[in-house]
């Protein structure tokens, strides 16, 4: 099969076409474009920070496989992060318990003032358990919204919802992290 | 500090810098301790692992991907191959035992067009050639699965008179003349 050429400011639409059309370079362009934005999705939402390449790749690979069953309601990378979501789902259910995540030396930022690097580190710190502690919907529903900004149809539309119910649990959401992280 | 969500809806879209609190907000912000409170919790959130992303490389993992894109469908491709290969080997099978028990039979239709002179076996042969594909070992996987069904197939159920309701045993004994 002859693959596609592809333009550089291609849609996500028009890669998936030209992956599935035999483009390998389509697929790593997706990759190339998606890839941080899921990791700091799953690592926000959870995993382990040794386990978000691992849980990167395996999203992509399945979305990749299966790409047929992208109907485009949603956009590529919501659709993206709801396959990521599940997988996380599914390692958190094989691990029977969340993982309390260490902040390591990997995780902290390159900064010339180490107090004010702790200090942010404790804040993510406190705001990763409070999300860990949320239920599922209204976690995802929040880091959808909040840390990657996406509009509440295409929310709904990833995570098998309606718009109204994903205000809600983003609301709920909101509520209960503010009592968690509240000092 | 009281529950308020006048400005939550915005936040995130302000945040990412897709749009400004107006004059108004920016008065309601600066008054309210839970919208302040909120927004701060909406910059953590928008910003939590950023520092994380900064050492992950999407171009490894993307080839990554690729190769093992590669694979599965190279292992997809073989799957198919076995799948028609098996199922031609089957209707192969079905062929030959179907022509082997048409020659006893003096009035049996040919199973092979009488324009071939090729022998029997060469025209069965012909007739599905993806067997020639398989190798041995898938050949006689086959042909064993195939014979061991025909050597051991389902028992039939055999009726007997006490399966059989009053009404219906009453019509059979009256069409015998019972």
């Amino acid at each position: 099969m002859r693959a596609l050429t592809v333009p550089a400011e291609a849609t996500d639409a028009a890669l998936l076409v030209a992956y599935r059309a035999g483009s390998e370079r389509a697929a790593t362009d997706l990759v190339t474009r998606h890839a941080g934005a899921l990791a700091r999705f799953l690592y926000a939402a959870g995993a382990a920070p040794a386990d978000v390449d691992d849980l990167v790749q395996e999203a992509f690979f399945r979305a990749f496989r299966r790409a047929d069953a992208w109907r485009a309601e949603a956009s590529f990378r919501s659709w993206l992060f709801a396959i990521g979501g599940n997988l996380l789902k599914d390692q958190f259910r094989r691990r029977k318990r969340w993982k309390l995540v260490p902040v390591d030396d990997r995780e902290l930022a390159d900064h010339a003032d180490p107090a004010a690097d702790l200090a942010a580190t404790d804040a993510e710190a406190r705001l990763r358990i409070a999300l860990r502690d949320l239920p599922r919907l209204q976690r995802e529903v929040f880091l959808l919204r909040a840390q990657q900004g996406l509009p509440y149809p295409e929310i709904a539309a990833a995570l098998g919802t309606t718009p109204g119910a994903a205000r809600v649990h983003y609301h709920h959401a909101v509520k209960k992290l503010k009592e968690s992280c509240h000092d | 500090m009281t529950d308020c969500n006048r400005l939550s809806d915005r936040m995130p879209d302000v945040v990412a810098g897709r749009t400004e609190w107006t004059r108004a907000e920016q008065d309601h912000l600066a008054a309210c301790a839970a919208c302040a409170h909120e927004l701060d919790l909406v910059r953590a959130a928008a910003a939590l692992g950023d520092a994380f992303v900064s050492r992950t490389e999407p171009a490894l993992i993307g080839s990554a991907i690729t190769r093992r894109l590669a694979d599965a469908r190279r292992a997809d491709r073989r799957d198919r191959r076995a799948t028609w290969g098996a199922v031609a080997a089957a209707a192969a099978a079905v062929v030959i035992i179907s022509s082997g028990a048409g020659r006893g039979k003096p009035d049996a239709e040919p199973v092979v067009a009488a324009t071939s002179p090729a022998p029997a076996v060469a025209a069965e042969s012909a007739l599905v050639p993806e067997l020639d594909s398989l190798d041995a070992g898938e050949l006689s996987a086959v042909l064993d699965a195939f014979e061991a069904r025909h050597a051991d197939p389902e028992p039939a159920a055999t009726p007997t008179l006490g399966d059989l309701s009053d009404q219906e045993l009453e019509r059979v004994l009256r069409a015998g003349g019972v």
